[in-house]
């Protein structure tokens, strides 16, 4: 724990040493609140969203969500990859892997950082849109929190792939960007996945966004419990099953790759 | 404390892209005791970092294998790196924009040291090296000896028995060179096994117990300063020739029968002359340039580099103008 904590530390110590970037990271994060909230007041005005209905038909509740989850999905998939490439440039990497302390943690512990600032931007819009804002929620926290943090898990697999390919590549890697670029259109983050033709809605299936959108939706906007979500829970755990093991072996082997090169701390 | 067998590193695939393999370390065999300054000698390539990093269990060698405080690199790499101290070569291994202090706070809590002991040892080692004043300082700021300081003091968090320097000194100052190689020398007397490179011979030569001499992935010397210093002093006598006399070979045969001499290269209008002692050598090249009727225009010395010593080493069968 006390690592996690130094890891935290050095993020926040870090994102101090750039005060202004830090101030206008969280101007921008108002602003963008403010622009979905009359977004949604000019496309609501006097309409109704049949297809909003099981998320209490609130439409400025629903791009919210959708937006901010976004945020976490590109933590998922881009902060491990990302710590890599940090470490490498800063020439730290083969340092942290001679420490006693397993890559994997590194890993979580990096991404840490990173999932609670996007922790902290996401809670600023919330607070800003409901009690400055004043919109409706009425959210089950326990039940929203864990389907994101589920959702956060099951993505890491591709996050680790995306590391484990890039430290052999050097480069960005066309699985990560195909998956990001995918959830941002299809798994229902600005628009129901009904809208979508039916070959493109089977895709969506396959998108672990796609179902912790809905759920989050419903645990965040009509108080659902777990239950109420359950086929959600479970197509997240059965998509974990299959992108975590995936993940981990790709990761390994990228990891074992570079050390026959020599070529860990290159970039 | 440190046993390298039959060491290879073979990278697959060159730097520059072209794609063939690089043999980096090239059968090494070597033993090095507790409480030893082990300096490996050899020029940019020469394979130096390589063998550091595989020690380091950074680089899987190719095989053969080594053994650090008793424990096998290839298969007991945790227990390994509890063993050593490793300071990278480069400047660029801490955090820019953290000081001092929270760097090694950092890198401290994950070998495991926990406050209060992980605070106790930061003063330690800041104090050791000497960095207490610089501590709070942003490491942006720091020089290149502080920075190498620094990468030391973070070797020596965890009080291991080994110690691994990749290039100690490189492009820091002669002063602050001469610091850091008084603090190694503190090192060594508190009884660590360390290992370190350089290209720098009059480093090599001041502060190791023995020196391996390491030429494209080869040890091709291991032995005490003392004993290398006749190589390491070696010198480079050139001879611009206006007339060589009625005959060159035997002339030429003549200087290499000299006693000292330790490789005589041809060229026209120039011959080179390595030596192993100066000023008798030299008075004997002036007496066969008489007494061969031999006709030159200067005469000159320079120090050796390191190119000069591999030649005397390998019996000069590297190919040379
Ligand atoms: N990751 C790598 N991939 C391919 N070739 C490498 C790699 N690292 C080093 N080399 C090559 O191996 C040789 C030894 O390099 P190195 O161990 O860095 O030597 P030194 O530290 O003595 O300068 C050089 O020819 C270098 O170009
Ligand atoms: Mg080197």
């Amino acid at each position: 724990m006390y690592k996690a904590y130094v890891f935290v530390k050095r993020g926040f110590v870090s994102m101090l040493s750039y005060r202004m970037a830090f101030v206008l990271t969280l101007l921008g994060t108002f602003v963008g609140a403010a622009q979905f909230y009359f977004m949604a007041k000019f496309l609501g005005e006097g309409h109704e969203f049949p297809l909003l209905a099981p998320y209490g038909g609130n439409l400025m509740g629903y791009l919210i969500i959708g937006t901010t989850f976004m945020s976490f999905v590109g933590v998922s998939l881009n902060s491990f990859q990302g710590a890599i490439r940090g470490e490498q440039q800063m020439g730290t990497l083969e340092f942290l892997l001679m420490s006693d302390t397993p890559l994997h943690q590194i890993l979580i512990y990096s991404a840490l950082w990173n999932f609670l600032y996007a922790c902290l931007s996401t809670s600023v819009i919330f607070l800003v849109v409901v009690f400055v804002l004043g919109m409706d929620i009425n959210v089950n926290l326990g039940a929203a929190l864990f389907i994101l943090l589920l959702s956060v898990v099951c993505m890491s697999g591709f996050g680790l792939m995306s590391a484990g390919i890039i430290m052999v590549t050097k480069q960005g890697d066309p699985i990560t960007w195909a998956f990001g670029t995918l959830s941002g259109l299809l798994s229902g983050a600005m628009f129901p996945v009904e809208l979508l033709p039916p070959f493109l809605r089977t895709v969506a299936v396959a998108l672990p966004p796609t179902h912790a959108l809905i759920a989050l939706r419903k645990t965040i906007m009509v108080r659902a419990g777990l239950g109420e979500v359950r086929s959600q829970v479970l197509a997240l755990l059965a998509l974990t099953a299959l992108t975590l093991p995936i993940g981990l072996v790709v990761f390994r082997w990228g990891f074992n790759r570079a050390r026959t090169d020599g070529s860990l701390a290159e970039y | 404390m440190i046993r390298i067998h039959d060491l290879t590193k073979a990278y697959p695939k060159a730097r520059d892209g072209r794609g063939s393999p690089v043999t980096a370390v090239d059968r090494v065999c070597l033993t090095i005791d507790r409480g030893e300054v082990f300096t490996l000698l050899g020029p940019n390539g020469a394979g130096k970092t390589t063998l550091v990093k595989i020690l380091s269990t950074l680089i899987l060698p190719t095989s053969g294998t080594a053994t650090v405080n008793g424990h096998d690199i290839l298969t007991q790499p945790t227990r390994v790196r509890a063993s050593i101290g490793f300071s990278p070569g480069g400047e660029r291994s801490f955090y820019f924009r953290l000081t001092g202090r929270q760097n090694l706070e950092f890198f401290g809590a994950l070998q495991g040291l926990r406050p209060p002991l992980l605070h106790q040892r930061i003063s330690e080692v800041l104090d050791q090296l000497g960095l207490e004043e610089e501590a709070d300082k942003r490491f942006m700021k720091y020089s290149s000896g502080m920075r190498r300081r620094l990468g030391i003091a973070r070797a020596l968090l965890t009080d291991p028995p080994v110690l691994l320097l990749d290039e100690p000194t490189a492009s820091v100052d002669p002063a602050s060179a001469r610091h850091i190689r008084e603090h190694i020398r503190e090192l060594k007397a508190q009884g660590r096994t360390i290992l370190l490179t350089t290209h720098n011979m009059d480093e090599a030569e001041r502060i190791s117990d023995r020196i391996g001499i390491l030429n494209k992935g080869r040890l091709i010397a291991v032995d005490t300063p003392a004993n290398l210093r006749g190589i390491l002093h070696q010198c480079r006598l050139r001879l611009a020739v206006r007339n060589w006399g009625e005959d060159p070979p035997r002339f030429i045969g003549a200087l290499r029968s000299i006693s000292g001499v330790a490789a005589v290269y041809e060229g026209n209008p120039s011959l080179e002359v390595i030596m192993t002692q100066k000023e008798f050598v030299t008075s004997e090249v002036v007496r066969l340039i008489v007494e061969h009727g031999v006709e030159v225009e200067s005469i000159t010395t320079c120090e050796p580099s390191l190119e000069d010593i591999f030649l005397t080493l390998t019996g000069g069968e590297t190919s040379r103008v």
